[in-house]
């Protein structure tokens, strides 16, 4: 919603504002952001303090256990840097109110910790169920922040691990993403089903389906698609109307799966890490083409980085649309104040530290917010 | 009378003579809980006790009761006050399951008043504190009838009366409701809704408060045998008491029994027992917030809809569930066993030494039955929808003391007690709720197709005191008491484990001096208390580091972290000074008692929040602090004392709040839908909201008080519209007879509270569905709307106004109206002084008659067989 990609176009006010770029240190939504990640840390750190004492268990299967662990921590630190910066670093279990008031640590030092943690993960995980952290996940992850910090040599050996070595692929038909039977595209995804479910469908279908019509694509995203794009009937409808999406479409048992990583989510990384390091356009050609041709879309040759880059960024909005990657790929790529036409600060590129926290965090002065909040 | 000199006293874990109080203690007696029909010990105590509220929470049968004794104390530890019925603290409170916006059940209504011999309402700190951490509410001390050494005496009793609401809001009707509608739509810049020949052709018009509201009877059949001989004392007694509700489908049944029995079994032993058993059958309805209420429904639908079809089933066209059908389909039945019994021995072991010891126990099952045929709209939403759920709730109490008493030189007296007691309470409760049913003739849910929800909990807690007493006087004359208690409960913090509650007080009976001498002055006692006690009602395991389930992980159960721990928590404590005198004249014919106290409250418990980087939100914590101060006046003659009798019986009390300290003061606000408010500096529970300076008459909407002047209404403009809390409060009773004939007149008062009426939130909003009130007709401009509201509300700012100004402008609308209230005989229920805190966020019509029935009892007959 942060990027162009989606309208609030529902009732909640707050994702009004988010879309905006306007947020204000309360915005209830991007607190529940950053809580939701705390929430989950704590969990894990918790499983992993009281893990050494569990008997009957083999150290391989503790190490498995702490793997997936490490990555789910490790994945919401990844998101609390992306969003809000620096971050307090917590890898102890809060069992008191002794412990409760840490300084936000910089995001170096965060993504240190992560990448420590996800190489154990990467070493250790054995289990391999969709939904579950796995190693293909760990190294995904490793290949994402790589990306964050411009290590692009390292992000083209991780991503290309992650295309080789775990018998991922692709699947034919890009519709079959969003049915409910798992696939071997999935790198990591969270499952729901009628007892444990989400809203996803109920926010993005318009209110004549029984949804808020909360958030909404916009018509730029819309257009953006050619005509012969098969992604585009894929992910949305009411194109008369009321444009939805419709990647999320089980309104009643709310069990839409929530993809985290994607297995062409490594092609296009690939592709802009190869770029990055002036790689053979054919080299770059190859992966974006692997994507092009699964949307049902001509191959291309650009021999022209500047267009190539465009070509990815492109494609990426296209393909991870309704994903929650477009923000974070134009902050990358600094071109989220050239396109976004919310955002004229590099201050609005992050969202603020929650008041309740620099309300309530001794260690967390006022004057620590982010810069323009 | 409420006071006589020589009256004895009930205190807690004794008696005493009321000239030998140093404490400040309401009694009232057998005789005074006669003179009206009550159907429970809440009722008795109303308008009979200075310093004590009673807010009726709803008008359901057997609902729920709030008492305040010297006001508020708590914000979220409960303002209960304890109840001790023959000396074993009972449970109290709601244990329904199924709440239904204030539906609540009463436990203390299972008790039958007729059993009642005498009620003591303890209030300052030297009278409670012998009750350490759970007397800061107050403590009500009943002690129930027991045999005496004479001939065998059966009492036959019963009256029978009927109900009926007193008054009823005045609705539109159907061509009224037509043609507001019209405008309505021709202001909007639509077309008439109905066609003038649809309005001339209508026949139907229906008035829905008359379809639910009706005449109720209400019964009460009393069987008692009351004797003994010097060794053996007994009391009998067997009830019924019916009562229907004026509401549809309400009612109150309940079924009681009590064997009081008492055995001297030598010189130094007596031994006895108190057994009561109670069951009751409560029928309700879903409260008045709920879309599923006979009684909001009724007022909110419109009278264009019929109740039945012409082929006879309900009608449900209209934009609310039909009220009837609810009334007459809807089951929600609440079924009550209670059994509150008790052993005892007292054994002189020498000289002014005893030892007492009373072993009793309170179970309380309550079984809670709903059931919505799939021919009512709720029940056909889900295909037929039940619920069923249980509470089992025993409380164990052991009371073991020694007293001794000794006297010196016939001059100096010493009255001390030491004791010890435990209590062991066990609670456990299950629910589930079914769905899809056959059809109307499978109810259970054991017919249910599909089972939504399920659950159980277990509950145990304990709790571990010691306390004692020393009463002293010099001659009467002088007069000091030292009590105390030590408590610890497993609901306290490891470090706050057990806590000390002491508590001194003095009296000097003025009357009793030399110097004293005027004659018509017979008693004059001047009293001083100061003491500290406390309020446990905190959460169990508030203390605890908890994990929970729920935090499924791949669809396998998981658990989560969810509470932080706090080891120092510990009950809210309080801190009163009582000071007052009793002054009794005229050979006792007049006696006037007054008392003022300050009430200081600390600890108050709140939710601290705590940065959400921790993974959590909050933890509860003591941190708040409030203060009570006010006064009682109680005045007591007798006018007339020949053949004809007149007594005149008036009380008076004011009570005074302020919340002095919250969390880093930051206000607790929108608390319900009355929006009251906790402010540090403000009485609790103040209606903090925008203030309406009236209608504009050129738009027809409400213009708000720009309170900070920058030209916008935003959240900063909200200010303090109304307090809920009584300036003062009051009864005036007067008692005649004339050989055998009794007439009493009770009337009751509060005065200054301000009341939020939600009802009209709807029923004057002039938008949406719900049907209007025809005064509004009256507002000639009504729709006078103009498209663009002319207060611009700030972005960002005041998100409860953002969506849409114009509609929300006539929801938030608060009224403030001042209310006091009379009952005069024969009145047998609550009359409508909900005012007070919890009450004052009730969704609650208009008049409170609505559903509070105003009782015309007629006795039919009370005949007594000596």
């Amino acid at each position: 919603m942060s990027s162009d990609n989606a309208n609030a176009t529902g009732t909640i006010l707050e994702y009004n504002d988010i879309s905006l770029n306007n947020l204000l240190s309360n915005n209830t939504i991007s607190k529940s952001i950053w809580s939701a990640c705390y929430i989950a840390i704590n969990r894990v750190n918790n499983t992993l303090y009281y893990l050494p004492n569990i008997e009957n268990i083999s150290d391989a299967e503790k190490n498995d256990i702490s793997g997936q662990l490490y990555f789910i921590r490790g994945l919401a630190y990844f998101n609390l840097v992306k969003y809000f910066g620096d971050a307090p670093l917590k890898v102890a279990p809060t069992l008191s109110t002794n412990d409760i008031n840490l300084p936000r640590k910089p995001v170096t030092e965060i993504l240190a910790q992560i990448k420590d943690d996800l190489e154990f993960a990467l070493a250790h995980i054995a289990t391999n169920v969709n939904g579950r952290a796995s190693a293909a996940a760990a190294e995904a992850l490793l290949a994402k922040i790589a990306m964050y910090e411009l290590r692009w040599a390292d992000a083209e050996t991780y991503a290309t691990n992650v295309i080789e070595k775990y018998g991922l692929g692709l699947l034919s038909d890009y519709a079959g993403l969003f049915n409910s039977e798992s696939n071997s595209e999935s790198v990591f995804e969270v499952q729901y089903n009628d007892q444990d479910k989400n809203r996803m469908a109920e926010y993005v279908f318009p209110t004549s389906l029984g949804g808020r019509y909360e958030v909404s694509p916009t018509e730029g995203l819309i257009n953006s698609f050619a005509a012969e794009d098969v992604r585009l009937n894929a992910s949305f409808d009411g194109f008369a109307d009321k444009p939805y999406c419709k990647k999320y479409h089980q309104i009643s048992s709310g069990a839409d799966r929530v993809y985290v990583i994607r297995l062409a989510d490594m092609y296009l990384l690939r592709a802009e890490a190869r770029l990055k390091q002036q790689a053979s356009a054919d080299l770059i050609n190859a992966d974006i083409n692997t994507i092009r041709q699964r949307a049902q879309l001509e191959v291309i040759n650009l021999q022209d980085y500047d267009a190539l880059l465009q070509e990815i960024i492109l494609q990426r909005r296209l393909e991870f649309s309704f994903e929650g990657q477009r923000w974070f790929d134009l902050i990358r790529n600094n071109l989220a104040i050239e396109i976004l036409t919310t955002v004229e600060s590099s201050d609005q590129l992050l969202f603020p530290i929650p008041f309740s926290e620099i309300n309530t965090n001794t260690a967390i002065n006022p004057e620590d917010q982010n810069p323009g909040y | 009378m409420a006071t006589q000199l020589e009256e004895i006293v009930v205190v807690g874990y004794g008696s005493s003579s009321r000239k030998l109080l140093t404490s400040s203690i309401s009694t009232i007696k057998a005789e005074e809980l006669a003179e009206y029909p009550i159907s429970n010990i809440d009722q008795a105590l109303q308008g009979k006790s200075t310093g004590v509220q009673v807010v009726s929470n709803s008008g359901t049968p057997g609902g729920g009761i709030s008492v305040r004794v010297r006001g508020i104390s708590s914000i979220n530890a409960g303002s209960n006050p304890l109840y001790v019925v023959d000396g074993i603290p009972i449970i109290t409170g709601n244990y329904g399951q199924i709440g239904f916006s204030g539906q609540t059940i009463n436990a203390i209504s299972d008790i039958n008043p007729n059993d009642i011999e005498s009620i003591s309402v303890l209030k300052d700190a030297s009278a409670t504190t012998i009750y350490g951490s759970r007397a800061s509410n107050g403590v009500i001390l009943i002690t129930t009838k027991k045999g005496v050494a004479e001939k065998t005496k059966i009492n036959f009793s019963s009256y029978y009366g009927v109900q009926q609401v007193g008054k009823k809001l005045d609705m539109l009707n159907a061509r009224e409701f037509m043609d507001y509608k019209n405008e309505a739509s021709i202001a909007a810049g639509g077309l008439p809704v109905y066609s003038q020949e649809e309005i001339d052709n209508n026949t139907i018009d229906t008035d829905w408060l008359n379809e639910v509201l009706g005449t109720a009877p209400i019964a009460n059949y009393e069987l008692s045998a009351s004797g003994g001989s010097k060794a053996t004392k007994f009391y009998v007694s067997g009830n019924y008491f019916t009562q229907t509700g004026t509401l549809i489908g309400t009612a109150y049944e309940r079924l009681s029994g009590r064997a009081n029995l008492d055995f001297k079994v030598n010189e130094r032993i007596n031994m006895g027992t108190n057994i009561g058993i109670s069951y009751s059958i409560n029928d309700r309805k879903e409260g008045d917030q709920s879309l599923n209420s006979p009684l909001a429904n009724a007022i909110a639908m419109p009278a264009i809809y019929p109740v039945y079809n012409e082929d006879g089933t309900y009608n449900d066209d209209g934009p609310f569930a039909n009220p009837v059908s609810i009334g007459n389909l809807h089951t929600n039945t609440g079924y009550a066993f209670r059994n509150i019994s008790s052993i005892y021995a007292d054994i002189k072991l020498m000289q002014g030494l005893t030892f007492h010891t009373k072993w009793g126990a309170d179970y309380y099952n309550l079984r809670e039955h709903t059931y919505d045929p799939p021919t009512t709209r709720q029940g056909g939403k889900y295909n037929g929808l039940g619920i069923e759920s249980s509470a089992n709730v025993i409380n164990v109490v052991s009371n073991n003391i020694v007293k001794y008493f000794t006297e010196i030189n016939n001059k100096h007296r010493l009255n001390a007690l030491v004791g010890y007691s435990f209590e062991s309470y066990q609670h456990r409760s299950s629910y589930l709720r079914g769905q899809d049913f056959p059809n109307e003739n499978f109810q259970y849910i054991a017919s249910a197709a599909t089972i939504t929800e399920g659950s159980t909990s277990a509950l145990d807690r304990g709790l571990n005191s010691f306390f004692g007493e020393v009463k002293y006087d010099i001659n009467y004359k002088y007069l000091f008491t030292l009590s105390g208690r030590y408590d610890g409960s497993s609901k306290f913090g490891e470090n706050n484990r057990y806590g000390f509650f002491p508590a001194a007080s003095a009296a000097w009976r003025i009357s009793e001096e030399n110097f004293f001498n005027l004659d018509v002055v017979n008693d004059f006692k001047l009293r001083a208390s100061y003491g500290l006690t406390g309020n446990d009602g905190i959460p169990d395991f508030a203390y605890m580091n908890l994990y929970s389930s729920g935090a499924n992980y791949q669809f396998n159960p998981g658990i989560y972290p969810s509470q932080l721990p706090n080891p120092d928590l510990k009950w809210e404590s309080t801190a009163q000074f009582d000071i007052g005198f009793d002054l009794s004249m005229l050979g006792s014919r007049i006696l006037l008692t007054f008392d003022y106290y300050n009430k200081q409250t600390k600890d108050l418990l709140l939710y601290r929040p705590v940065p959400p980087s921790s993974g959590f939100g909050s933890y509860i914590s003591n941190i708040g602090e409030m203060k009570n101060n006010g006064i009682e006046l109680l005045l007591a003659a007798k006018i007339l004392e020949s053949d004809f009798k007149w007594g005149l019986t008036t009380n008076f009390s004011l009570n005074r709040n302020e919340v002095t300290k919250l969390y880093n003061d930051q206000p607790i606000d929108q608390i319900g839908r009355g929006e009251n408010s906790v402010r540090v500096g403000y009485p609790i529970g103040i209606f903090y909201n925008y203030e309406s300076l009236g209608v504009d008459p050129s738009t027809g909407d409400i213009v708000f008080k720009d309170v900070d002047g920058d030209g916008v209404i935003t959240e900063n403009d909200r200010t303090i519209i109304g307090d809920p809390n009584p300036d003062f409060i009051g009864a005036l009773t007067n008692n005649f007879s004339y050989k055998g004939f009794m007439l009493s007149v009770e009337l009751q008062y509060t005065y200054g509270n301000d009341i939020f009426n939600g009802t009209r939130r709807y029923i004057e909003s002039m938008k949406g569905q719900d049907n209007q009130l025809r005064a509004i007709t009256e507002v000639r401009d009504r729709f006078l709307y103009l498209p663009i509201c002319p207060i611009i509300f700030s972005r960002n700012k005041c998100s409860i106004l953002k969506t849409n100004p114009l509609n929300l402008f006539r929801q938030i609308k608060p009224f403030k109206r001042k209310q006091t209230s009379t009952r005069h005989l024969p009145d047998a229920t609550m009359p409508c002084n909900y005012q007070g805190f919890m009450a004052a966020t009730q969704y609650w019509p208009p008049s409170c008659h609505q559903i509070t029935p105003t009782q015309q009892v007629p006795f039919l007959n009370i005949m007594t067989l000596a």
